[in-house]
């Protein structure tokens, strides 16, 4: 793995607009930086980032498994009890997840470690599958990359495979805060994909879901929703009004329940105790466990819910050398040992490892200044190179 | 390639490849200003109608061999249903003003979802 800087192209901003990918600056800072890009061997990626992808999916399916098996796992998850039978339920049924992201620690040496899964409501979908591949024709052309580069990267193909075993031939409502620019392009693409796979689609924004007197959930035509793409977290609708209505009504959901689950921190110390030492694990405990003591003082201290690196802690040595403000931590924290993101001269690097209908499928790097990985932290483009 | 390493035909790689593009197309076209949906006097495509509520709702798109290897994707091209598709895909995510009531009579009642992601302290977006 290496980080080559590169010639960024004169008109991509052009391209990006072109693209419809307007959230390509944020706050007046790049988002997507072509300044540099990633360079891997076939190698890396098939055995260091691919094939523990795979592997990664299966333990989190099984713990999956084990937890809407035993209260204890969801008691400790924080899951509120009424939604308990409703995850379980969903899981039984064989209720199909469309796509996840594994956020990986990885330099090159050694395995990836997991940093968190962004099982339920993941973004730069649409900077993966499809800018980042118009970078590489791009760049292949411009002889930015060699000729004979390539990239992991699926994604796109993936997605409509992974529409067309859900619900070909059927219609899927796609909802979540659409006047954001990020969610609500997340969303388009979403739709994009769907209709591809022979899916009827109706986007809306996410407050205008209808309840009936009788409990189904209703568009703004007043007709079912069958199916629902939301993104839109699951432990956010738990708590909201109409949260108590989701176990009643005939609604699929995309992703399912049982990827509330998985969308919470709590599964490291739960992978960790299920697998120890599992070369792509990191040691991790809840806050309150007094295992946690293991980790000394140097851990990352990490909400159970949380979004985008917030109220994120790195402690190292007892002192808080990153942190990130927010909102999030009344559920209750982790505790994971350190794996300090690789550092390419001032930009630590993280790896965004994508799965799409149960197959590993591509990969997403962002940069930060800080070795926490947020929000606004920048997209760089990669490729095979070897 | 290990990009289309799922793909095993290679007509069908160059299917993918295009219909890679062809997501950044549509994408592009939800995502235009609505002034250029108003300067645009094609019909809407029927099964692809956009509401002032701010739902949006269409067909699956019947794609032939033909949609795959040309690459209509490029700029200026225009081809059958196209240039209707991307007015009314602007015209749907550009308009976002929308009824928040619900109709009396139904007895259905919205805004029960997103009201956290409304909230203060939480960032606009519901991704991570």
């Amino acid at each position: 793995m290496q980080r080559i800087a590169c010639d960024e192209r004169p008109d991509w901003r052009a391209k990006a607009e072109e693209a419809g990918f307007r959230f390509h600056t944020i706050d007046g800072e790049r988002y997507w930086d072509e300044r540099a890009y990633y360079a891997f061997t076939l190698k890396e990626i098939e055995e260091d980032i691919e094939a523990p992808t795979a592997e990664l999916d299966a333990m989190c399916r099984e713990l999956v498994a084990r937890a809407v098996e035993d209260e204890r796992m969801l008691k400790v998850l924080r899951i509120p009890e009424r939604f308990w039978t409703f995850i379980a339920a969903s899981w039984k049924r064989g209720d199909r997840s469309l796509y996840g992201r594994f956020d990986l620690s990885y330099s090159g040496e050694g395995p990836a470690k997991l940093l968190e899964y962004n099982a339920d409501t993941p973004t730069s979908v649409f900077e993966t599958a499809v800018f980042q591949w118009m970078w590489l024709e791009d760049a292949k052309a411009r002889a930015i990359t060699p000729q004979d580069a390539d990239q992991y990267n699926s994604l796109h193909e993936r997605l409509i495979e992974g529409w067309r075993e859900i619900g070909k031939g059927g219609h899927v409502h796609l909802a979540g805060a659409i006047d954001d620019p990020e969610d609500g392009g997340t969303i388009a693409y979403m739709e994009d994909t769907a209709r591809q796979a022979g899916l009827a689609t109706t986007v809306m924004p996410m407050d205008q879901i209808g309840r009936t007197p009788k409990g189904a959930f209703v568009d703004l035509a007043d007709k079912p929703i069958a199916l629902m793409f939301k993104l839109y977290p699951w432990e956010w609708m738990f708590r909201e009004q109409f949260g108590a209505s989701l176990a009643g009504a005939p609604t699929r959901w995309l992703e399912p329940p049982w990827k509330a689950i998985l969308s919470n921190k709590g599964i490291l110390p739960l992978l960790w105790a299920m697998i120890p030492r599992h070369p792509n694990l990191l040691a991790a405990y809840f806050d309150e466990d007094a295992k946690a003591a293991e980790l000394g003082d140097s851990f990352v201290r990490k909400p159970l819910y949380s979004r985008e690196g917030s109220n994120v802690t790195i402690m190292v040595a007892g002192q808080a050398i990153d942190q990130d403000q927010g909102p999030y931590g009344a559920e209750g924290f982790v505790r994971q040992a350190v794996a300090t993101l690789p550092r390419y001269q001032e930009n630590y690097a993280a790896i965004g490892s994508w799965i799409a209908a149960a197959k590993p499928c591509g990969l997403s790097v962002r940069e930060d200044a800080s070795p926490i990985t947020k929000n606004t932290s920048r997209f760089l483009p990669h490729a095979i190179v070897g | 390639m290990k990009r289309s390493g799922s793909v095993g035909l290679v007509v069908m790689g160059a299917a993918a490849f295009a219909a890679t593009f062809a997501g950044g197309m549509a994408y592009f076209a939800w995502q235009k200003p609505s002034h250029a949906a108003q300067a645009q006097s094609a019909p809407a495509q029927p099964d692809c109608a956009p509401r002032s509520d701010g739902m949006r709702t269409c067909e699956p798109q019947r794609r032939s061999f033909s949609y795959y290897v040309y690459p209509h994707w490029v700029r200026g091209w225009s081809w059958g249903w196209g240039s209707s598709y991307s007015q009314t895909q602007t015209a749907a995510l550009s308009n976002n003003s929308r009824a928040s009531s619900p109709p009396a009579a139904s007895g259905t009642v919205r805004g029960g979802f997103g009201s956290t992601a409304g909230s203060a302290p939480y960032r606009v977006s519901a991704g991570g």
